[in-house]
C-alpha cells in the first residue's frame, strides 16, 4: 500500500486550464474522496494518477517516487470505471484473472487468488459466465474484483456507483467501505454524491473549476465549512446564506434592516452569514430574529422540508420534524442558536469573528 | 390468417424467382445437351445431362479448371486477408493515436472511387520490372490495394466501436501494447475481421480485369479462365458448357457467404459498458 502526492499538478487542454496546481497528499491507507460538480475537474485528476491522462506541469509521486511520466501499467495501481469496463469476450474469471496472467503470475496462485476474490465479492457461481449475463450489480462487483486480486499499491474509484439503482448503491457503498476496512488499502474515490463522500471518506477533498475548494474530513468540511462553495456543496437541503452587513456594536444587518445579534463579537468582515436548514426551527412569529411566510411544505416522511418567504431577506429552507401541524401561508418565525451560524467575508471565505476587545 | 400466410409465401417465391432468374436460367441451360438448347428455349429441360458440367470439370490440354480455381483461390485469400493484416494496426493507430485520420484516412478510402483502369498500364509496367506479372501472388497483392479501402474503413468503424475504458482498464491492468492488441482489441474485432474477409474474398474473386491484364497463363484466375470456356471448339459459344462453367465458378464465393453469413452481423462488445 502506498502514499500518494500530487505536487503542484496543472493539466489544460487546449490552453484551457482544467487542473490548476493542485497539492494533496493521500496517506497510505487512507480513503480519500474527490468531491465536485460535473466539470470540476476531479476526474481528470484521477486519471492523472492512474496515468491516463497527460500532466501538464507538477509531479505524482506513490511513495517518494516520481511517477509523472510513468505509463498506467507501470504505476501497479487498480481502477474501478463507472461503466465497469469488463472485457466482454472473456469470462468472469478471466476477466479476474487478466492482471495476474498479465503479471505471468503461475497458475495455482491465480486460481487462488481468484477464488478468494469471488467468495469475497460473492461472484462464485457466476464465474464462468461473460458479462453480457450479468446483472449491473453483479457487473460492478467483477470490475472490483478484477482490481482486489492485484494488491495493488492504491485502488482508484471513477464514479463506480453512479450506474446502480439506489438500493444497490446503497449496498455496493457499504461493501466497498468493508473493503476498505477488510484491505486497509489506500482508495481514491470520485464522486459527484455528496451522500457517497461523507459516508466513505477519511478525508474529503471538494474540487471546484480544477481548484481544490478544501480538504478535511467530512465532519469538518460540514462543520467548518471553508468557503461559500463548500458551506452550500455539502449538506441537502443547501446551506442558507444571507447577505449580511457589519452593524459595529449591533451586531450584523440583514437586508431590509434587520438585526442579527452575534453577541459580543467583531462584525467587521462579515459579508454572508450562512445556516443549515436542520439547526434553524419554526417558531411563533412573536419576537424571532427572522419572520417569514411558509412558502413550501414537502412531506418527507421523517422530516419536512419547509421553505419559508423571509421577505427582503430572501427564502429560507429548514429541516423541521414533521410531527408539527405547519401549513403553507402561516406566519413563523425562525429561531437558530448563535453558534449555528457560519460568517462568510466578500470572497467567500469562512471568518471567525474574534471577540470584541 | 392462413390467407395472410399464404400471400407473404407468393410474393416471397416470385420476387426469389424473378431477382434470381438469371441464376436459374443458367442454371438450367447448363443441364440441356447443346442440341436442346437450339431447340428448347423453355425452363422445363426435356433430357437433364450433366454432360456439360463434366466436360468443365475434366482435364483438357488447353483447359484446366482447378487450375484456375486454385489461382483464384490462392490470389483471393492474398487478396482479403493481406488488406486485414495491413489495415488492422492502421486502423487502431487512427483511432486511437490519431494518425492520419484527416488526411491518409479519406485519401486511403477514396481510392475507391477512382476507376481501377487508371492503374492498369502504370501497375504493367512495374510489374513487368519486378517480375510479378503472371504470378498469384503479383495478382494477389493487386487485389489487396483493391480491397484496402473497404478493409480498412470497415476496420476503423470496428475499432472506433470499442469502448474506450476497455483499452484503459487493460492498461491499468498492466497491460502493454502488445498484449493490450492481442488479447483484448484483437478478439473484440473478430466480427469486423470476419466481414471484411468475406466481402474482400468476394470482390477479389469476382475481380476480372487485372487477372485479364496481369496474367497470361500460370496465374489466370477463374473468372478470365471461365471466358476461355466459351469458345472451346471454334464452332461458336457452347451455351451450356459457359453455363456450367458459370455455376462452378461461382460456388466457392458463394459457399463462403453461406457458411459466413451468421458470423458477420453481431457485435462483440455487449456487456462491457453499460449500455
Amino acid at each position: 500500500m502506498a502514499r500518494i502526492s500530487l505536487r503542484n499538478i496543472c493539466k489544460s487542454f487546449k490552453g484551457l486550464e482544467v487542473i490548476k496546481s493542485v497539492s494533496l497528499t493521500v496517506e497510505d491507507g487512507e480513503f480519500c474522496v474527490f468531491v465536485g460538480p460535473s466539470g470540476c475537474g476531479k476526474s481528470t485528476l484521477l486519471r492523472m494518477i492512474a496515468g491516463l491522462e497527460d500532466v501538464t506541469s507538477g509531479q505524482i509521486l506513490i511513495d517518494d517516487e516520481n511517477v509523472t511520466k510513468l505509463e498506467p501499467f507501470d504505476r501497479q495501481l487498480s481502477m474501478v470505471f463507472q461503466s465497469y469496463a469488463l472485457y466482454p469476450h472473456l469470462t468472469v474469471r478471466q476477466n479476474i484473472a487478466f492482471a495476474l496472467e498479465t503479471a505471468k503470475q503461475p497458475k495455482q496462485v491465480i486460481e487462488r487468488k481468484v477464488a478468494e476474490a469471488a467468495r469475497t465479492l460473492k461472484l462464485e457461481d457466476y464465474l464462468d459466465r461473460k458479462p453480457s449475463a450479468l446483472s449491473g450489480g453483479q457487473r460492478q462487483r467483477v470490475a472490483i474484483g478484477r482490481a482486489i486480486v492485484r494488491e495493488p499499491k492504491a485502488f482508484l474509484f471513477d464514479e463506480p456507483l453512479s450506474n446502480l439503482d439506489a438500493a444497490l448503491r446503497g449496498e455496493t457503498r457499504i461493501e466497498i467501505a468493508s473493503l476498505h476496512k477488510s484491505l486497509a488499502a489506500t482508495m481514491i474515490y470520485v464522486t459527484h454524491d455528496q451522500v457517497e463522500a461523507m459516508t466513505l471518506a477519511d478525508r474529503i477533498v471538494v474540487l471546484n473549476k480544477g481548484e481544490i475548494m478544501q480538504v478535511g474530513s467530512p465532519r469538518e468540511l460540514y462543520e467548518h465549512p471553508g468557503n461559500v462553495f463548500v458551506a452550500q456543496f455539502l449538506g441537502s437541503p443547501r446551506m442558507n446564506l444571507i447577505d449580511a452587513a457589519s452593524g459595529g456594536e449591533a451586531g450584523i444587518m440583514l437586508p431590509g434592516n434587520q438585526r442579527l445579534d452575534i453577541g459580543q463579537r467583531s462584525s467587521e468582515k462579515i459579508s454572508t452569514v450562512g445556516m443549515r436548514p436542520e439547526q434553524i426551527s419554526i417558531t411563533e412569529a412573536g419576537d424571532a430574529a427572522i419572520k417569514g411566510t411558509i412558502k413550501l411544505c414537502e412531506y418527507h416522511g421523517s422530516v419536512l422540508s419547509i421553505i419559508v418567504d423571509a421577505g427582503p431577506i430572501g427564502d429560507i429552507s429548514v429541516l423541521a420534524p414533521s410531527a408539527g401541524a405547519l401549513v403553507e401561508g402561516a406566519r413563523v418565525g425562525l429561531d437558530f442558536p448563535a453558534d449555528a451560524l457560519h460568517f462568510f467575508d466578500v470572497s467567500g471565505n469562512r471568518v471567525t469573528p474574534s471577540p470584541q476587545a | 390468417m392462413k390467407l395472410h400466410l399464404i400471400l407473404r409465401w407468393l410474393v416471397f417465391v416470385t420476387a426469389a424467382l424473378v431477382l434470381n432468374f438469371p441464376v436459374i436460367a443458367t442454371f438450367i441451360t447448363a443441364l440441356k445437351a447443346p442440341a436442346e438448347i437450339a431447340r428448347n428455349p423453355s425452363l422445363v429441360v426435356q433430357n437433364p445431362t450433366i454432360e456439360n458440367f463434366v466436360t468443365v470439370l475434366t482435364v483438357s490440354d488447353r483447359l484446366n479448371i482447378y487450375h484456375y480455381l486454385l489461382n483464384s483461390l490462392l490470389s483471393a485469400s492474398i487478396g482479403s486477408l493481406l488488406p486485414i493484416v495491413v489495415a488492422f494496426p492502421i486502423a487502431w493507430a487512427m483511432v486511437r493515436r490519431g494518425y492520419g485520420r484527416n488526411i491518409l484516412f479519406p485519401l486511403i478510402v477514396n481510392l475507391r472511387a477512382l476507376p481501377l483502369i487508371i492503374f492498369a498500364v502504370p501497375l504493367y509496367l512495374m510489374f513487368s520490372v519486378v517480375n510479378l506479372l503472371d504470378t498469384r501472388l503479383g495478382l494477389g497483392l493487386v487485389l489487396a490495394v483493391v480491397n484496402l479501402p473497404l478493409t480498412l474503413m470497415l476496420l476503423v468503424n470496428a475499432v472506433a466501436e470499442i469502448p474506450i475504458e476497455l483499452e484503459e482498464a487493460a492498461r491499468m491492468d498492466g497491460a502493454r501494447l502488445p498484449r493490450l492488441i492481442l488479447r483484448i482489441v484483437l478478439p473484440l474485432c473478430r466480427p469486423a475481421f470476419i466481414t471484411t474477409f468475406v466481402f474482400g474474398f468476394i470482390t477479389a474473386w469476382n475481380e476480372f480485369l487485372f487477372g485479364l491484364i496481369l496474367t497470361t497463363q500460370k496465374a489466370v484466375p477463374m473468372t478470365v479462365g471461365a471466358s476461355f470456356f466459351f469458345a472451346t471448339s471454334g464452332g461458336g459459344v457452347q451455351w451450356g458448357v459457359a453455363a456450367a462453367v458459370m455455376i462452378v465458378a461461382a460456388l466457392p464465393p458463394l459457399l463462403l457467404g453461406l457458411i459466413m453469413y451468421r458470423k458477420i452481423t453481431g457485435s462483440m462488445v455487449s456487456g462491457a459498458v453499460k449500455g
